[in-house]
């Protein structure tokens, strides 16, 4: 059914307003079940802290617990158990139903939250009369450059189309915590770009806390300054990126030297091409180690991600710097 | 004043102008969406109003439920539109940076505006045909015991129809509010709870097929007409207040459940 509010178009409505700071978050020992008795929580007592302005990659599998997740702290629902706390650094608080706290999160679903059946603009005059820093003119800007048509209905758009919708309203809401949970799904890859692209420059002019939830790791872990990994509901990792890529080495070289100095170690991706071979390694290299490499003219360099990202969530082996493990080893 | 109480009065100030803009927003959607679809509910009601008329006339069997019984049934239109619309709205909403408080809210705006208008618009087309009936010479008195006498009484069939229409449109909204939010067990639990404050409004309004009935059951068939006014908003306060109960801790769910709703 077709149920068009009259709404004001999505023209310029003036600057956007100033805001707070960007926002942190914290989760303490949170348990998610959606039925009772689940003996496979969503969540299964998981800790964390998302710092405040940076870019946090969350990764996990599917139905790993990253959309719960993210719809704890953007207040879509509250845990079964633990405490999930969003706000200005030092001064968080309980989202659920805090005007303070919604009013500056912004939640961006895989299949984005708008009126199938009313036009685009609808859609967006909503946001716009509701998010405080609503900026049109990136709206505009982005939906002409992911050419998206706001006089059609979302249930009209490609997979990709609706996809760029929701991507535009993260963007244009300016929302101190903007989560983006799969946001890409059917985006072409030059559309997926130009939404990295506008997600950096629009992060560098206007800082905020982003989380984005991702499957396709090696295209935005260049954006991740922290990484969550998350599976079967529990942290396995909560870290900043350039620590997680230092949980292993890869090396690049003449077979030979690379397999010899591969030896005895856990091998999480191995490549070859003729003579030449890629092994990417759990574990970090101690100074020696890699100086060795180096003079056997070994190119030693971090591990990507994924890598790890595909090794943890195999293994379910957890990392050492979760936030749990941390206060257990004070 | 400190800084931190200027930080306190600013946050609040911004709280206040979020709540408002979020009650705004909802309100204004369902009122413009319930008279959008509305329009072509009374468009169509007219039509077979219209159309059973000529069919009683040539018949010589004419009464004036043709139009007036069509024109009552606006309350059961907006009961299905009170489960439609808030399937389709809350996940937007609370997406928005809106909460459910601002949503609840805006829905009491909407119901009662959409509803009383409602309300106003039956009361116009039971005047119109009890005017054309008292030309032609038609009897003027109708089948079915209302706590109005007939059409000629506006404002009474106003707040009745309108009284009427705004507790259900909100016992539509709780049903829906209750599957979405709480599953089938509870939903259905809530069906009745529902159906129970449309129970009180029908019983004080003494309104069509079973309110009259009820009342008499009950022994409040002969309620002052004030009292029996205050007795149906008292359904629609306790539907009001349901739907609070409700909405407070409701999950937002999937997108992919409110999409298949208002597919």
């Amino acid at each position: 059914m077709t149920a068009r509010p009259a709404r004001r178009p999505t023209d310029p409505t003036g600057p956007a307003l100033p805001g707070p700071e960007p926002f942190a978050a914290e989760v303490r020992d949170v348990v998610v079940r959606y039925a009772r008795g689940d003996d496979a929580p969503a969540l299964d007592h998981a800790t964390l802290t998302i710092r405040p302005g940076v870019i946090t990659g969350l990764l996990g599998r599917n139905g790993a617990g990253k959309t719960t997740l993210a719809a704890l702290l953007a207040a879509f629902r509250r845990p079964t158990s633990g405490s999930v706390r969003v706000g200005l650094p030092g001064e968080l608080e309980d989202p659920f139903e805090n005007v303070w706290t919604t009013t500056h999160t912004q939640l961006v679903r895989e299949s984005g939250d708008v009126w199938e059946s009313d036009k685009a603009r609808d859609t967006l005059a909503y946001y716009a009369d509701l998010r405080p820093r609503w900026d049109a003119d990136l709206a505009a800007r982005l939906l002409d450059e992911l050419e998206v048509d706001v006089r059609k209905k979302p249930s009209e758009m490609s997979r990709g189309k609706r996809s760029a919708l929701g991507a535009v309203i993260g963007l244009a809401s300016r929302a101190p915590l903007t989560i983006f949970d799969e946001v890409y799904l059917g985006m072409d890859a030059p559309s997926r770009y130009a939404f990295y692209d506008a997600l950096v420059a629009d992060y560098a002019e206007h800082p905020r806390t982003v989380l984005l939830s991702s499957h396709l790791i090696t295209e935005v872990e260049r954006l991740f300054e922290d990484v969550v990994i998350i599976d079967r509901g529990r942290v396995l990792l909560a870290e900043n990126a350039d620590d997680v890529r230092a949980r292993g080495v890869s090396l690049t070289g003449p077979a030979d030297v690379v397999e010899r100095h591969a030896a005895g170690r856990e091998v999480l991706a191995r490549q070859r091409l003729g003579g030449t071979a890629q092994v990417t390694l759990f574990g970090t290299f101690a100074d020696d180690e890699r100086a060795a490499a180096v003079e056997a003219g070994l190119e030693v360099g971090a591990v990507p991600v994924q890598d790890l990202f595909v090794h943890l969530t195999r293994t379910g082996r957890p990392g050492a710097g979760t936030d749990a493990e941390r206060e257990e080893a004070r | 004043m400190t800084a931190t109480a200027d930080r306190a009065a600013e946050r609040r100030a911004l709280e206040t102008a979020a709540h408002r803009r979020g009650v705004r927003a909802v309100a204004s959607y369902f009122i413009g969406g319930t008279w959008f679809v509305g329009l072509w509910f009374w468009a169509i009601a007219l039509v077979v109003g219209v159309l059973i008329l000529w069919i009683m006339t040539r018949n010589d069997d004419v009464s004036i439920e043709a139009v007036g019984g069509v024109a009552g049934s606006a309350k059961f239109f907006l009961f299905v539109m009170g489960i439609i619309l808030p399937l389709m709205t809350i996940a937007v909403h609370v997406a928005a940076g809106g909460t459910r408080r601002s949503y609840t809210h805006g829905l009491w705006i909407g119901a009662t505006v959409s509803g009383l208008t409602f309300g106003i618009a039956a009361a116009l087309v039971k005047w119109g045909e009890w005017t054309l009936f008292r030309r032609v010479g038609w009897p003027t008195d109708g089948d079915l015991g209302q706590l109005y006498g007939d059409g000629s009484d506006v404002v009474l069939v106003s707040l009745v129809e309108g009284i009427s229409c705004v507790v259900y449109y909100l016992a539509g909204m709780v049903i829906a509010a209750g599957f979405y939010g709480y599953g089938f067990l509870r939903g259905v639990l809530l069906v009745v709870a529902s159906l129970g404050t449309v129970a009180v409004t029908e019983v004080f309004l003494r309104s069509g097929f079973f309110g009259n009935g009820l009342a008499r059951a009950v022994g409040l068939d002969g309620t002052p007409v004030g009292l029996a006014l205050l007795g149906g908003a008292l359904g629609a306060v306790l539907a009001a207040l349901l739907l609070r109960a409700v909405l407070r801790g409701a999950a937002v769910r999937p997108v992919e459940f409110a999409a298949s709703a208002s597919a």
